[in-house]
């Protein structure tokens, strides 16, 4: 079964676009997005075959932090993978919660790199370029 | 005047203008001298405090756990204290940190027996500033983070902005200056980024808490960026400025 939904957690409104925007270019069709962790949360069980969370780590009702607890206690979302994708300089200590640490802002190649490895490539019908 | 009370005499001039607060006991407590700095840190004065029990004098400064415990062990074991900081908050004198020293010596007045010498150091003041300077540290450190926290998240904006902009850019048709643009704007928000993140390393090294990391780093991709940093000034000065590729830098 091809994997290719992802999620972005992202208060911050132009940032959520944007990554939305920019993976939907790169190719990637099945792009979903919440506002905080607990809409993240919500959103993840709904999805079909999630492959990768694109997770902010200060957000407002829910944080990154928060929200990846909670993620570890529900069986059926415990194993898809996430990339924190933050602000803040300091890396999180609890390090078998999440995968990869990007620190923004963003370096495009590094960031599709990361999606490519849990989603594999991307259909070039669907890139932009 | 006998030796033994001239050596005294001169000994008592000189204890007195040490700033710093000495005290002479018997080794039974009693207090047989004390300088005047030592009355001035008690708030106390020779005819209350000369031949009483250390523990009376003053407002009974001395009867608290921590120094009790260090004069018992002075007696008891004979021992000799180095430095030793005791903290206490006193009732009439307020909080008070002293560094302690005390040492044995012989009395010269009854060569059997020895007197405790006691010097405390008054390190209340220091501390202070020491506590308010550590202080102020991490509240410009947290300031810095909280700052360089929010330029990240606009600087993100504007930097995915350019990533979409030069995807998008091939089906335009746009003039050929417009890629040159999007380079120098995706240089200077890398360059405030930068910033933020040297303005951390400012606190942490004024903290005594960098923490050097060694990594590779593509040289020539250094080179170019610095190049790019400087060239329009370099340029509006008449300097020219060309980066040579050397087959070691490949």
């Amino acid at each position: 079964m091809p994997c290719q939904s992802i999620l972005i957690v992202e208060d911050e409104a132009s940032i959520r676009e944007n990554l939305k925007m920019m993976l939907e270019l790169a190719g990637y069709s099945s792009i979903f997005t919440a506002n905080d962790g607990k809409q993240g949360l919500e959103t993840l069980k709904t999805l079909p075959h999630p492959c990768l969370v694109l997770l902010d780590q200060l957000m407002p009702v829910m944080n990154g932090m928060e929200f990846l607890e909670a993620k570890r206690h529900e069986d059926a979302i415990a194993a898809i993978p996430v990339c924190i994708v933050s602000g803040v300089a300091q890396q999180p200590t609890s390090k078998n919660l999440y995968e990869h640490f990007l620190k923004k802002p963003i370096d495009l190649t590094t960031l599709l790199s990361f999606v490519r490895l849990y989603c594999g490539e991307p259909n070039p019908k669907e890139a932009a370029s | 005047m006998s030796p033994i009370r001239e050596t005294d005499q001169f000994f008592r001039s000189i204890v007195q203008t040490i700033r710093e607060a000495l005290i002479i006991l018997t080794p039974d407590l009693k207090v047989r001298f004390a300088n005047d700095a030592f009355y001035r840190f008690f708030a106390t004065e020779p005819a209350r405090t000369l031949n009483q029990l250390i523990f009376n004098i003053g407002r009974g400064h001395w009867n608290v756990p921590p120094l009790h415990e260090l004069l018992e062990k002075i007696q008891m074991e004979k021992a000799e204290l180095k430095d030793i900081e005791v903290f206490q908050i006193f009732e009439d004198i307020g909080e008070k940190t002293m560094i302690i020293n005390a040492r044995r010596l012989v009395d010269q007045s009854d060569p059997g027996s020895e007197l405790i010498l006691m010097a405390i150091e008054d390190a209340t003041e220091r501390r202070i500033l020491e506590r308010e300077r550590d202080e102020a540290f991490r509240s410009r450190e947290e300031l810095i983070g909280i700052v360089s926290h929010e330029i990240r998240n606009p600087l993100t904006t504007i930097t995915t902005s350019l990533d979409i902009i030069r995807l998008l850019l091939p089906k335009t048709g746009a003039p050929l200056q417009i890629p040159k643009m999007i380079d120098n704007i995706y240089t200077s928000a890398r360059r405030m980024e930068r910033i933020t993140t040297d303005l951390l390393d400012m606190t942490r090294i004024d903290a005594g808490e960098l923490e050097i990391k060694m990594e590779h780093v593509p040289i020539q991709e250094l080179a170019e960026e610095v190049m790019g940093l400087y060239e329009p000034e370099a340029r509006a000065l008449g300097i020219h400025f060309y980066l040579k590729r050397s087959p070691l830098t490949e």
